[in-house]
C-alpha cells in the first residue's frame, strides 16, 4: 500500500492530468446528482392539490380590461362547472413567482402569496391541518382573513399557535390568519415547499367589507393596459369530458365577441410544465454523459499506456513471487488511489455547498449527491482499470523481463 | 537441487518453430556455483527462465529440491520463486520510480507475516552486504550501473533462497565493477547458496566450479 502510494507520488506529473480529469468528472457528476437529488426529494414530498376535473380559462380582450371578471359571474350558468375562481399572480403550473414580505414579529422575510377567493381551497382540494379555510363567516371580520402553510407556520411561528395571529403585511395593511394548508405546490412535482400565504380575495360582488378585498392587484391592472386578463379556475363536476372544452371556448366567445379564449386542462399544463424544467437538466446530463465517455476513453489510454510501458517491472514482480492476482491488485489499487487524490479535493470543493448553504437547498441534498458522485466516478475507475489490469496480469514474465 | 530431463522448449511463432532447448537433461547440485555460456541465440536465457519456472518447458521435467514443479498451479509457482530462488538481470531491471530501500523491500511485500520491523533489519542488513547502506535513499538514476547491479543482488538475496539465477549479470558493467559482482556472488556461494549465472566473459566463468557450454539449444561438452 506504501509503496503504491510512493509509486504514483513519484510519477506526479504523469498522473496529475488524470487527477485533474478526474476532478473536474466529480465536480460535475456532483453536480448533476445535485439537481437529481433535489428533484427527487422535491418529488416525493405531496403536490398537496388535486388538479384531474381542473381547467383553466385564459381570456384577453383589446378593448375590456374588466373581461376575466365578467365571465366569471357567467360561469354558475354551466351545469358542467361545480365552482370556478379567479387568481392572479402565482397560479398552478406556470412560471409566476408573486412574493410579499410578510412581518410577524421579528421574522421578515419574502412568500409567495396567493390572492384567492373562497372557493379555491376547494377547487383545488387543499388540506387544512389546523383552524378552517376563509368564507363568509370572515364578513365580520375587521382584518383581511388569510390561511398559510406549514412551511409558513414553521418559519414564521416556530412552535407557536398562528391562529389567531396578525401578520403585517404593508404598513397600513395587516392581515389575521385564521387556518393552516399543508402545502400547495403550485410549480409542480419538482419544486420546493416554500413558505405560502392566501388572502382573501374577492373577484366577483363587491360586498361591503371592513377590510378592502382587492387591494393590490390594482398595481398589475394599470400596468397592464387590460390586454391579459387573470387566469380563471373551473372545477369539472364528475364525468365531463374533454368536448366540453371546445363548447365552452364557442359559448365563451358568442357571449363576448372580440374575446380570445384559451381553455387548458391542469393535468396538460402539468406536463408541459414538468418537461419546461426537466430540460436544462436533460441538457447537463447529455454533457455529462459525454464528458463522462471522453474520460472514460482517455482514462482508459492512459492506463493501456501506463501499463504497457511497465510490462518489465511486471515481470520483475512476477519473478520475485508475485501471482497474476496480485499484479491485478496492484493495478486496481494504484488506480483507486489516482482517484482518490482526484475526489478528496472533490469532495472538499462539494462540501463547501452545505456549509454555505449554496442556493438554499438542504445540505441532505449535497451529502446525497456526494456520496453517489464517489461511487460513480469509483465504478468508472474500477471499469477502466479492468482491462489494462487483467493485460498486465496476462504479461508473461519471460517475455517481459527479456526486453530492455 | 535442480534437475532437468528431457526439457525442450519450442517457441512457435507464425512463420517459423524455433528449438530453443533440445532434450537437456541437467543436474545442478547443492551449493554449485554453474556457469553457461554459449553463442547469442543459443538459448542460454531460456535454459535459465525454465530453471526459474518462469517459463514452462514444452516437454520434460524440472524437479527443484526434488520437487517436481513443471506442473504446478500458477500461484503455486509464484510462492516458490518468492520462497526459493533469486534473480539477477543484465539490465537490472529496478523500479526507478522506488528507492533503493523500496526496491530491495519488494519481494516482501509478496510473502506474508514479516514484520515491519525484521523487514527493515533485513533491508538494512543486505544493503550492507552489498556495500550500499550509504546509498539508500538514492533512487536508481542516481546510482552507476555496478552499484544498480548491487541493489538487483540485495533484491535476490533478502527473502535468503537456495538458489540465485544470474542472467549476464556483468554484461552491462565494465571488467572491474564486472569482478566486483563476481566476487559478491561468489561469497554469497561459499555461504552456501546455489547459483547458476549466464556469461559471455571466460575469465568469470572460469572462476565457477562447472561450466555448461550450450549450442543451438542443445548440451555440448
Ligand atoms: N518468446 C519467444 N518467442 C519466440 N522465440 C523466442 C522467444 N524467446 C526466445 N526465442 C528464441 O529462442 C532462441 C533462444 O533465445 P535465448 O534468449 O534463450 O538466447 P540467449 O542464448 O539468451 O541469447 P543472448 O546471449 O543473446 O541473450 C533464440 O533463437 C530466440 O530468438
Ligand atoms: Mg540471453
Amino acid at each position: 500500500m506504501k509503496q503504491i502510494f510512493k509509486l504514483i507520488w513519484n510519477n506526479k506529473s504523469r498522473n496529475a492530468i488524470l487527477i485533474l480529469e478526474l476532478l473536474g468528472t466529480f465536480l460535475l457528476v456532483f453536480g448533476l446528482y445535485s439537481i437529481c437529488t433535489m428533484f427527487y426529494m422535491n418529488f416525493k414530498e405531496p403536490i398537496g392539490f388535486t388538479y384531474d376535473d381542473v381547467w383553466m380559462i385564459d381570456a384577453s380582450s383589446p378593448e375590456d380590461k374588466q373581461i376575466d371578471q365578467k365571465i366569471l359571474k357567467t360561469l354558475p350558468e354551466y351545469k358542467e362547472i361545480e365552482k370556478a375562481t379567479m387568481m392572479e399572480g402565482n397560479t398552478p403550473f406556470m412560471f409566476r413567482y408573486w412574493r410579499q414580505i410578510p412581518r410577524y414579529k421579528d421574522v421578515k422575510k419574502p412568500v409567495i402569496t396567493f390572492d384567492a377567493e373562497d372557493d379555491f381551497r376547494d377547487i383545488m382540494s387543499l388540506n387544512v391541518v389546523e383552524g378552517r379555510w376563509y368564507g363568509s363567516e370572515d364578513n365580520a371580520s375587521k382584518l383581511r382573513p388569510a390561511v398559510i402553510n406549514q412551511a409558513f407556520q414553521k418559519d414564521f411561528f416556530k412552535g407557536e399557535n398562528p391562529i389567531g395571529k396578525e401578520l403585517e403585511l404593508t404598513e397600513r395593511d395587516n392581515v389575521i390568519i385564521v387556518g393552516v394548508i399543508d402545502n400547495f405546490k403550485y410549480g409542480g412535482e419538482l419544486t420546493f415547499t416554500e413558505p405560502q400565504l392566501f388572502i382573501r380575495t374577492l373577484y366577483r360582488e363587491p360586498l361591503d367589507l371592513p377590510y378592502d378585498v382587492r387591494q393590490r392587484p390594482s398595481v398589475w391592472d394599470n400596468n397592464m393596459q387590460g390586454t391579459a386578463g387573470d387566469p380563471i379556475f373551473i372545477k369539472l363536476k364528475k364525468g365531463i369530458g374533454k368536448e366540453f372544452e371546445q363548447q365552452l371556448v364557442t359559448s365563451i366567445t358568442q357571449e363576448f365577441p372580440g374575446t380570445n379564449v384559451i381553455v387548458k386542462s391542469l393535468p396538460e399544463m402539468r406536463e408541459s410544465n414538468m418537461g419546461t424544467r426537466l430540460i436544462p437538466t436533460a441538457v447537463l446530463l447529455v454533457i455529462v454523459v459525454f464528458l463522462v465517455i471522453n474520460i472514460f476513453i482517455g482514462l482508459f489510454g492512459v492506463l493501456w499506456y501506463n501499463i504497457s510501458t511497465r510490462s518489465a517491472e511486471i515481470g520483475l514482480r512476477r519473478a520475485i513471487g508475485a501471482n497474476t492476482l496480485e499484479i491485478y491488485k496492484q493495478f486496481i489499487t494504484e488506480m483507486l488511489m489516482v482517484g482518490l487524490l482526484g475526489m478528496i479535493p472533490g469532495l472538499l470543493i462539494a462540501i463547501q455547498f452545505p456549509l454555505l448553504n449554496a442556493f438554499d437547498l438542504d445540505g441532505q441534498v449535497y451529502y446525497v449527491a456526494m456520496a453517489l458522485a464517489f461511487a460513480t466516478v469509483s465504478v468508472l475507475i474500477v471499469v477502466c482499470a479492468y482491462l489494462p489490469s487483467r493485460q498486465a496480469a496476462l504479461v508473461d514474465p519471460a517475455i517481459a523481463l527479456r526486453q530492455e | 537441487m535442480i534437475e532437468l530431463s528431457n526439457v525442450e522448449k519450442v517457441y512457435q511463432t507464425k512463420e517459423i518453430e524455433t528449438l530453443a532447448l533440445n532434450q537437456i537433461n541437467l543436474k545442478i547440485e547443492k551449493g554449485e556455483f554453474a556457469s553457461i555460456m554459449g553463442p547469442s541465440g543459443c538459448g542460454k536465457s531460456t535454459l535459465l527462465n525454465v530453471m526459474g519456472l518462469l517459463d514452462m518447458p514444452s516437454t520434460g521435467s524440472v524437479r527443484i529440491q526434488g520437487e517436481k514443479v513443471t506442473n504446478r498451479k500458477e500461484t503455486k509457482l509464484a510462492e516458490f520463486r518468492n520462497q526459493n530462488l533469486g534473480f539477477i538481470f543484465q539490465s537490472f531491471h529496478l523500479v526507478n520510480d522506488l528507492t533503493v530501500y523500496d526496491n530491495v523491500e519488494m519481494p516482501l511485500l509478496y510473502r506474508k507475516g514479516i514484520s515491519s520491523k525484521e523487514r527493515k533489519e533485513r533491508i538494512m542488513s543486505v544493503l550492507e552486504k552489498v556495500g550500499l547502506s550509504a546509498r539508500v535513499h538514492h533512487y536508481p538514476s542516481q546510482l552507476s550501473g555496478g552499484q544498480k547491479q548491487r541493489v538487483a543482488i540485495a533484491r535476490a538475496i533478502i527473502g535468503s533462497p537456495e538458489i540465485i539465477l544470474a542472467d549476464e549479470p556483468t554484461g552491462n558493467l565494465d571488467s572491474r565493477m564486472g569482478h566486483e559482482i563476481m566476487d559478491l556472488l561468489m561469497e554469497l556461494n561459499k555461504e552456501g547458496t546455489t547459483i547458476v549465472m549466464v556469461t559471455h566473459d571466460e575469465a568469470l566463468a572460469q572462476k565457477t566450479n562447472r561450466i555448461i557450454r550450450l549450442f543451438d539449444g542443445s548440451l555440448v561438452n
